[in-house]
């Protein structure tokens, strides 16, 4: 049995709950702060896999974004919650406290 | 000896090695082949070309004076290959979305199914389940089987056929299922087609189990 593979699923499954809680939490953020956020979490390890889910949820309207200009390198996508994503990551968030109290429950 | 080239990445003037160009042009286009038949390819593959522009960005103001091999190398490494991003966005929408997503879920033209209609019925139920199939009067399909039936014969082999392959409708779910939604477009049939033959390969392969069973007990 492959622990590395089981907890990077188990982490995988997590992801989109943590971007939505990122963005909820500063409001707007670009995906560079996410990234770093989210590697200091270790709950990330190649870049990449990011911008796929950005783009589904953003395809999805939970999310939207503007551009803002950097001073040091290109421009910057600044995402932030819709209307109807704010509900949707209060529900998510919600069944994660359900998920996890009952799998604490359960593992205890 | 190298020779370093600019390019333009997510609108960035980068100097860039040769060689390290190359690797970055193929790297770029195993992703674009990756999200290929992914819903918002472009705005992926955009990301991540301001992601690696940024990151160059960063490369170049600590004092090196162009991108090279290594550089590039490093910045794949922190991206990750394009077969593990996995097309994430072919999935469907999340189904407990709010709002006005659920809505693209179940239209119903592609729920309906083929099934005899035990309620509207002159023999076996053929006729009006293929009717309501289509959304025609079943009496049409009726004239059409007479028809079969008298000219060549082969009518009856077809219709014996159809009353064996084709399921009764006893559950109200398949009562719904049989007319339910919107008429069949060709296209969904199309789709359903393969469906049709999967549930009856199925019935197939229960039947000759059953047979299977059968025989052995006797044994």
């Amino acid at each position: 049995m492959n622990i590395e593979n089981t907890e990077s699923q188990m982490r995988k499954g997590l992801l989109e709950l943590c971007i939505l809680g990122i963005i909820y939490k500063e409001n707007e953020a670009y995906p560079s702060d996410i990234l770093e956020q989210l590697k200091q979490a270790n709950l990330i390890v190649l870049e990449g896999t990011i911008y796929p889910l950005l783009t589904r949820l953003k395809n999805a309207e939970v999310l939207t974004y503007r551009w803002e200009e950097s001073p040091s390198g290109p421009p910057r996508k600044y995402y932030s919650l819709t209307k109807s994503g704010l509900e949707f990551y209060h529900k998510l968030h919600e069944s994660w406290t359900d998920l996890s109290n009952a799998v604490n429950h359960l593992t205890a | 000896m190298q020779r370093i080239i600019q390019i333009n990445i997510a609108g960035r003037l980068i100097p860039i090695e040769e060689d390290a160009y190359t690797t970055l042009r193929d790297y770029i286009r195993t992703l674009e082949r990756h999200f290929e038949s992914v819903q918002g390819k472009d705005d992926i593959i955009q990301d991540i070309e301001y992601r690696i522009a940024e990151l160059f960005s960063i490369r170049l103001q600590s004092g090196t004076p162009s991108i090279d091999s290594s550089d590039v190398g490093k910045v794949i490494e922190t991206l990750g290959p394009a077969y593990t991003l996995g097309a994430e966005t072919a999935e469907p929408v999340n189904p407990y979305l709010p709002g006005p997503y659920t809505g693209h879920k179940s239209t119903g033209s592609s729920n309906r199914r083929l099934y005899r209609n035990p309620n509207d019925k002159m023999l076996g139920g053929v006729c009006s389940g293929i009717a309501n199939y289509f959304d025609i009067d079943p009496v049409i399909i009726r004239l059409i089987m007479v028809v079969l039936f008298l000219s060549a014969g082969i009518g009856l082999l077809a219709y014996i056929i159809a009353w064996i392959v084709i399921p009764l409708a006893r559950t109200p779910q398949e009562l719904a299922y049989m007319s339910g939604g919107e008429p069949m477009t060709f296209d969904s049939l199309k789709k359903n087609m393969g469906e049709e033959l999967q549930g009856l390969k199925r019935r197939g392969e229960d039947m000759s189990k059953e047979l299977r069973d059968f025989f052995s007990k006797k044994k």
